[in-house]
């Protein structure tokens, strides 16, 4: 019976801390969600920068600077490596998020949600943010090497040109929502 | 005339102003015409508590004739809890017809699992059917509220602070009951002096404070909340698809970069 009070008790813990989680007032990151200016944002998307990272981490370069350079200068030029494409990974997230926000704000408005659309994009969300904290960790640890990037070079810049296209389409047509939306945050009503 | 235990008979006192003012709150700031459950839910909680105390004062606190008189009651406030939750639910997304439809998808489906476990436990412990039938509803109550506010967060759908107040106050009593009604089991197995007042008193302690936050938040009325315009209904059918496909290759991006990771030397 103590073991039941015990499971009981840790649920009840567990059920009141998502409680809070949800109800507790907007941070500017929720806001955000509602944000006309978030979601128009130029055009450009990161996953365009991709040629440039590749470049940034040539492995040619890396090769002249250990025959000519300084063990110190090859070990800098590594770590800004490494940071270069943890930014990279971030700036991908965001536009993961931007889409994420959008497809939000059109289901919310929408008269009828298929739950299967829904949940697919619960399990993508989860699935990315797994994946992006595994690389993430790897780089900081320097347990993973950065990689060369050129065998995914042709897919992103495919990728990114696509993006280019069906944000400018998506944003188009969620403009409505986006204002209604917007409409409502400023009218100062709590957005939760 | 049998005697209550005088810190029961304080905290019914207590919690029966505390009710009576939170229902002149309802009807004086108006808010029995957008919650009418609501008020309902509070009268019945008042008549209870007057039926319980006739009951207790005519058939002593811990007798069978007053068990068997007070669980139906509790039955019929359940019901009352539960439509009124219903309906504070359904002011918040009334104007979101998609996710409304949504959260009671959700709402059944945790129900069923909650409900399915509470009617196993129950079998198993037939003594004590009626308080882990109370404990099932309450756990299947919580967790589908729970469900349905983070669906409402996820969503980012605006939530005016008195139903966040009355949903979150409606958790708290259901989540505080699952805790008390196992610890009364556990206090009462191992023969603990005054198992049953410590129950009441700890059940009672956590309504009246529930009580007590309503009524701060019923002191102002409803913010205006606009009817926001709805999408035309394909828009979410030919949008949903090409976001989904747009992530499942940014996913796919992710998944490459780590492949080529983990294979190289």
């Amino acid at each position: 019976m103590t073991a039941a009070l015990f499971i009981f008790s840790l649920i009840v813990v567990a059920l009141l801390l998502l409680l809070a989680w949800a109800l507790r007032a907007p941070g500017k990151s929720i806001r955000r969600k509602f944000d006309l200016a978030s979601l128009e944002e130029s055009g450009r998307r990161h996953a365009t920068y991709f040629a440039l990272i590749r470049q940034a981490a040539s492995p040619a370069d890396m090769e002249f600077l250990a025959r000519r350079g300084s063990p110190q200068i090859v070990r800098r030029v590594r770590r800004e490596r490494r940071n270069v494409a943890l930014l990279y990974l971030t700036q991908l997230r965001e536009d993961f998020q931007r889409l994420l926000r959008l497809a939000r704000a059109v289901a919310a408005l929408s008269p009828a949600v298929g739950s299967r659309q829904e949940l697919e994009r619960l399990w993508l969300s989860l699935e990315f943010s797994w994946r992006y904290q595994m690389i993430r960790a790897g780089f900081r640890y320097g347990l993973l090497p950065v990689p060369q990037l050129n065998s995914l070079s042709h897919m992103v810049s495919q990728l990114a040109v696509q993006m280019e296209t069906c944000l400018k389409e998506l944003g188009e047509r969620a403009a409505t929502a986006v204002q209604m939306a917007s409409t409502l945050d400023g009218s100062g009503v709590d957005i939760a | 005339m049998p005697a209550l235990p005088p810190l029961i008979l304080l905290l019914w006192a207590i919690e029966v102003i505390v009710q009576l003012t939170v229902l002149s709150l309802v009807v004086a700031k108006r808010h029995i015409h957008t919650l009418p459950l609501f008020f309902l839910y509070i009268a019945l909680n008042l008549c209870q508590a007057a039926f319980l105390f006739f009951v207790y004062s005519q058939y002593g606190f811990t007798s069978p004739t007053a068990r068997q008189l007070s669980w139906p009651s509790e039955q019929v406030i359940l019901t009352a809890q539960a439509l009124a939750a219903a309906e504070v639910l359904y002011r918040v997304l009334r104007h979101y017809a998609g996710i409304w439809a949504l959260a009671w998808r959700l709402i059944a489906a945790a129900a069923f699992i909650v409900i399915c476990y509470a009617l196993v436990s129950a079998k198993l412990s037939p003594h004590w059917t009626l308080l882990i039938a109370n404990r099932g509803f309450h756990l299947t109550f919580a967790v589908a509220l729970i469900s349905c506010l983070l669906l409402v967060r996820f969503y980012a759908i605006p939530i005016d602070p008195l139903y966040k107040a009355l949903m979150g106050g409606f958790c708290v009593l259901s989540c505080t009951i699952v805790v008390d009604n196992t610890l009364f089991q556990a206090l009462f197995l191992r023969h603990f002096p005054n198992s049953g007042v410590i129950w009441n008193s700890l059940e009672m302690v956590v309504f009246i404070s529930v009580q007590m936050v309503w009524a701060l938040a019923l002191r102002h009325p409803v913010r205006v909340d606009d009817q926001p315009e709805l999408l035309p209904p394909d828009t979410y059918d030919r949008l949903s698809p090409d976001v989904n496909s747009r992530l499942r290759d940014l996913n796919d991006v992710l998944s490459r970069f780590l492949r080529l990771q983990v294979l190289r030397p």
